[in-house]
């Protein structure tokens, strides 16, 4: 326990540690400053004009549907031919809500998902270069050896390090994710329009917010395990941004050159895409039929799993190597 | 006599997918018993780090038995608590003060908090205490180093080069804490390139020579292993008195004209021989060796007039010698 204590004091006493977090900041001020530069609170006038533009959707969906089940009526092939996802694709007109067409309003509700999910990639983001740079600068300037000459359990100095690191970044996350999602709330309640989100909507969202953290803490543990691999800090950041840039960037173009479908399953960003904003389908096969999906099951499986081979790795070949 | 450190046979090479393996331990040994304050010397390269990080369980050796506090090597961890060490200059987590730093290592070794402040005046960093590691000299993280490895009040102590970086002042206070803990009864591994120092405060002593034991023993048996029975002569006539002297048996050199004397019994044999013949004799002293050169021929790095000495490349030589117990420090041919 005083091992991680003392542990969660270093690291957040860390310069670099200091810095990430004003850039993390920063990069959410921007998005929270541009938000409410470009949403103005809905007049009468606005909500009338909103009112307008989504009548005359309903309006056109029912016209549409009642279209498409005549030609249904006519001629079942030519319509099935031109209606391949039948008479309802189009979607339902009680759905339609006038919230959706105002004009320079955020609203809150129907936005605060997609800024979830682009919290959940800068937070992984950070968090990553915070972990590969807290274990990274210890294992090349040797201060750990120092540690080890005190407590000579490797496991124990390394898995206390790893605690405090994960914790930490899954606490600051929690708050960090509470507050990102409690500013854009309270830009809509005083410039821009809440929506009327229900209890449904409220527990989607927590359970958004908590994909985010756990995929933060995940992407920390991971850059742990390889920054102890690979001994600095350096070297794991260059494996993460070469595996982004030779497989993910480079491979996935010569996937496509060659024809090579469906590619999606070889790539980690499909399945922390699935986990985070839900399950992928990627490909429908030669006949448009057998839709493959990547589930957000699977997708947390991935994450789950590749963060435990890494760790595990990572102490077995702390255990047992020489330290300088 | 017990032993507190117990080393046999060990070796340790570094092995490395783009360098040249390095062998830095082919066979070493070492003893060092209780209450004693041991020397460990070596030129530049020659292993002692690499000895002590073996020891404290940093690297895993290749071959060969150690003991340590009577406590297989492999069990290290149940008597660290005994150990203090100090490997290099140990690297501080530098955003953290000079006390913060020692207060952390106490608590994860379950000290009280007022050791921290005891070991602090002691390497005379009270008044600095409250500063970053980071605004420190090399002194003074040095200084740190040595209380850090104070502060579980060792039974042995293990320090690798603690004077790199004092101020004579703090040199001075370093033999003096080592005599007094000497007295404590701590045992002192301590490795160093000044020999003055260690000639001053050691017991006993190991000398290290590309990774093997070239000699040990207590101080004065390793210097009378070396003593020649030279002595140096200055006459008003140096020619007629080496003369006089070697037919009296005596083995003469001279240079710049003083002679140094050897095979006789005693300073009281010349005085008498060129007394005898009319010499007088104005100044006479026995040459003992000092550490300084007896290591310079150990290591066979004597400075020579025409080239620097080069560090050697750790290569593995023979099997193992059999090490000796005597002192026939010169067995160890030069490879
Ligand atoms: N991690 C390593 N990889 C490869 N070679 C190493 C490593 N550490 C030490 N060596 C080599 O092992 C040999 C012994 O090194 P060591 O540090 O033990 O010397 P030393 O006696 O402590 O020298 P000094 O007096 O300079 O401190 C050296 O030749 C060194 O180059
Ligand atoms: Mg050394």
């Amino acid at each position: 326990m005083n091992l991680v204590r003392a542990e969660v004091s270093r690291l957040l006493s860390r310069r670099f540690t200091h810095i990430m977090v004003l850039g993390l900041l920063a990069v959410f001020g921007v998005t929270a400053a541009t938000t409410l530069a470009n949403s103005t609170r809905p007049d009468a006038g606005v909500w009338a004009a909103a009112q307008k533009t989504a009548e005359e959707r309903r309006e056109s969906l029912v016209r549409f549907k009642l279209n498409c089940q005549e030609k249904f009526l006519v001629d079942k092939e030519a319509a099935e031919a031109a209606f391949p996802g039948g008479c309802d694709a189009a979607g339902n007109p009680a759905d339609v809500e006038s919230s959706r067409y105002l004009e320079d309003a955020f609203v809150f509700e129907q936005e605060i998902g997609g800024l979830t999910v682009f919290l959940a990639i800068y937070l992984s983001f950070f968090a990553f270069v915070i972990a590969a740079s807290f274990i990274g600068a210890e294992m090349s300037s040797g201060g750990i050896t120092n540690l080890l000459l005190w407590r000579p359990q490797r496991s124990a100095i390394l898995g206390a390090k790893l605690t405090a690191l994960t914790g930490c970044v899954a606490v600051f996350s929690a708050l960090f994710t509470a507050l990102y999602i409690g500013t854009f709330y309270l830009i809509a309640y005083t410039s821009g329009w809440t929506g009327q989100p229900g209890v449904a909507f409220w527990a989607d969202l927590a359970a958004l917010g908590g994909r985010a953290v756990a995929l933060s803490t995940a992407a920390a543990a991971s850059a742990f395990a390889l920054a102890t691999l690979a001994r600095h800090t350096a070297a794991a950041l260059g494996i993460a941004v070469g595996y982004f840039l030779i497989w993910e960037a480079g491979a996935r173009i010569v996937f496509e050159i060659g024809g090579m479908l469906p590619y999606d399953p070889y790539f980690l960003s499909s399945y922390l895409s699935a986990f985070v904003s839900g399950d992928l389908t990627y490909w429908h096969g030669l006949d448009g039929t057998g839709d493959l999906v990547i589930t957000r099951l699977s997708g947390g499986m991935v994450v789950a799993g590749l963060t435990a081979v890494l760790i595990t790795a990572a102490f077995a070949n702390f255990r047992r190597r020489d330290l300088a | 006599m017990t032993a507190v450190i117990e080393i046999s046979g060990l070796c340790k090479t570094f092995h490395s997918l783009w360098r040249e393996e390095k062998t830095a331990l082919d066979g070493f040994d070492m003893y060092v018993e209780k209450g004693q304050v041991h020397g460990f010397l070596g030129p530049n390269g020659s292993g002692k780090t690499t000895t002590l990080r073996t020891l404290l369980g940093l690297l895993r050796p290749d071959e060969g038995v150690m003991r340590i506090l009577d406590t297989p090597s492999a069990d290290f961890g149940s008597v660290a608590h005994r150990v203090g060490a100090i490997v290099e200059s140990p690297a501080f987590f530098t955003p953290f003060t000079g006390r913060k730093t020692l207060q952390l290592l106490a608590t994860a070794g379950g000290l009280p908090r007022g050791r921290v402040d005891e070991v602090l005046t002691t390497v005379g960093l009270r008044d600095r205490a409250d500063e970053p590691v980071k605004v420190y000299s090399l002194g003074m993280r040095q200084r740190l180093a040595v209380a850090s490895a104070l502060l579980k009040r060792p039974e042995l102590l293990i320090l690798d080069e603690p004077a790199n970086g004092l101020d004579p002042s703090g040199i001075h206070a370093m033999r003096t804490l080592m005599s007094e803990l000497a007295e404590q009864g701590v045992t002192v591994l301590l490795s160093s390139h000044l020999l003055s120092e260690i000639e001053q405060v050691c017991d006993s002593v190991t000398i290290i020579d590309r990774g093997r034991r070239v000699a040990h023993g207590p101080v004065s048996v390793v210097l009378a292993g070396h003593d020649t029975g030279e002595h140096l002569v200055r006459v008003a006539d140096p020619e007629q008195a080496a003369q006089v002297l070697r037919t009296a048996g005596a083995t003469v050199r001279s240079a710049d004209g003083v002679l140094f004397v050897g095979g006789v019994s005693g300073p009281a044999a010349i005085s008498e021989t060129l007394g005898r013949a009319g010499l007088w004799v104005t100044e006479l002293t026995p040459l003992t060796p000092d550490l300084e050169s007896v290591f310079l021929d150990l290591t066979g790095t004597r400075p020579a007039a025409d080239a620097p000495p080069q560090i050697a490349v750790p290569t593995r030589r023979r099997p193992p010698a059999d090490n000796l117990i005597n002192l026939d420090v010169r067995s160890e041919e030069r490879a």
